[in-house]
């Protein structure tokens, strides 16, 4: 049976010039336009990280597409993949690297000045994620407050990989607190850019593979057990996504944070039910789902037995080269159309309330 | 693979030999089926042009080696075979015959 198909991630693709286009302070835009004599000039302040996503140019789905300008950019592609509906999120997270800490902020602003520009359409058809900043939580709550309410803006994203804390961390709290207001989902997704922090500092990667491997799974682990474990779950009513990551760490971050609570529950926060059973209400992207060939993931008995039914959203990640065409969804075997149905439509309906 | 002796009853053209120069690929429709043709150094090879993963355009891959890998995730099959070089997957060939500056494939 054909479904309609809701993409809950498909990235903008913007470099640092096209977000200094959008900086407020008329002196600050002309600074940061005349300022990067040395680097390449659209990217400003972002850091390019230097990997080969491409395997030496054998793949072509570039992550940084400058084609897609606007949210109308991607129909071309959009309909041949058969996709209806996209909740795109920020193509540029990494501005993590802007190594200025104190121009961090001005970006992000001017980023969400273009997404809601160019990409929040609430058409119908197009929709978007804010984007915010870990290490900057009050100035990430005013752009929840200051686009929460905008026709289109069903989200926010904020980079997991390379924050000060984890998740769960006090620091955070205007952001839940912004975001239970707004009403807004927060998307966790990582960025395979150089951080320096949590995890990639450290990891000592031989190659593009050895990194990409662990560079989303181990941030999400990392933050979804302290939710739980310091009880934001409890304490605010916000949907949290968890994009980019799979699906199999699910279990095993249950498996071991039952086993502390069962041993050492004074050190968790006042948890009215098993730290397991909060993972199974978070949302998940499908985005990257586990190949045929990995016979040792079976999918549907996961969602089975985490209950992720109602939690799991399709998410192609275009325009990243490891995206995932709806096909990926539908070669799972064993998933029932009613599953198919939630994951390509009713879950991410329901989860950004379009 | 090239074949020379023909069945012509199954065969369909659907090329010349100056539209296919060496190095090159195209993709032509066959009754609906999209088919991706390589000239790899004189020899043709006629692959479907959907990639068994999740359908990526083959006739778009950077071919090396007697394989094509796909544009989309980089899996690499062998041309000749259809085979997915590292797993167990395998896409549909075709077989190739030429003669005089026709290129046909055998349905
Ligand atoms: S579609 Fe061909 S490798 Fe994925």
């Amino acid at each position: 049976m054909d479904h309609t198909v809701i993409d809950g991630e498909w990235h903008s693709a913007e470099s640092g010039a096209d977000i200094r286009e959008y900086i407020a302070d008329d002196e600050m835009r002309e600074n940061e336009e005349q300022g990067y004599l040395a680097g390449p000039k659209d990217w400003g302040p972002v850091q390019w990280d230097g990997w080969d996503r491409s395997a030496g140019g054998r793949t072509e789905i570039n992550i940084h597409s400058p084609d897609i300008k606007t949210a109308e950019d991607i129909d071309p592609v959009r309909e041949q993949l058969g996709i209806d509906t996209v909740v795109f999120s920020p193509g540029q997270f990494r501005m993590t690297t802007i190594p200025a800490q104190d121009k961090q902020v001005m970006y992000m602003r001017a980023f969400n000045d273009l997404t809601v520009d160019r990409f929040a359409r609430g058409d119908g058809t197009y929709y978007a994620k804010l984007y915010i900043f870990g290490n900057h939580p009050e100035e990430s709550a005013e752009e929840i407050e200051r686009y929460g309410d905008e026709d289109g803006v069903v989200g926010a994203m904020i980079t997991d990989v390379g924050p000060t804390y984890p998740m769960g961390h006090k620091s955070y709290e205007p952001i839940y607190e912004a975001a239970e207001k707004h009403d807004l989902p927060i998307i966790l997704h990582s960025t395979t850019g150089i951080v320096a922090g949590f995890p990639i500092a450290g990891m000592q990667s031989k190659n593009f593979a050895e990194f990409h491997t662990l560079a989303h799974t181990i941030p999400k682990m990392w933050h979804a057990n302290s939710l739980i474990l310091r009880g934001i779950v409890e304490q605010y009513d916000v949907d949290f996504g968890f994009w980019e990551g799979g699906l199999s760490w699910i279990p095993a971050l249950g498996e071991r944070l039952d086993r502390e609570y069962l041993e050492r529950s004074s050190e968790f926060a006042e948890l009215s039910k098993l730290p397991s059973e909060y993972l199974s209400e978070f949302y998940y992207g499908t985005q990257p789902l586990p190949e045929e060939a990995t016979k040792m993931v079976d999918v549907v008995d996961l969602i089975e037995r985490a209950d992720l039914e109602d939690q799991v959203i399709y998410c192609s990640d275009r325009p990243h080269q490891d995206f995932d065409a709806p096909a990926a969804v539908n070669n799972v075997e064993g998933l029932s159309d009613e599953q198919k149905q939630k994951i390509f439509e009713d879950n991410a309906r329901e989860l950004f309330g379009i | 693979m090239t074949e020379t002796s023909a069945d012509e009853s199954a065969l369909q053209k659907v090329a010349t030999t100056d539209e296919l120069e060496p190095g090159s690929s195209s993709v032509v429709d066959v009754d609906g089926e999209q088919v991706a043709l390589f000239n790899i150094e004189g020899e043709y090879f006629a692959l479907s042009n959907v990639c068994p993963h999740q359908g990526g355009p083959l006739g778009q891959g950077r071919v090396e080696d007697n394989c094509v890998y796909c544009p989309w995730h980089g899996w690499q099959f062998d041309v000749e075979t259809g085979e997915h070089v590292q797993g167990e997957d395998a896409v549909g060939t075709y077989d190739v015959v030429v003669e005089d500056d026709e290129i046909h494939i055998r349905l």
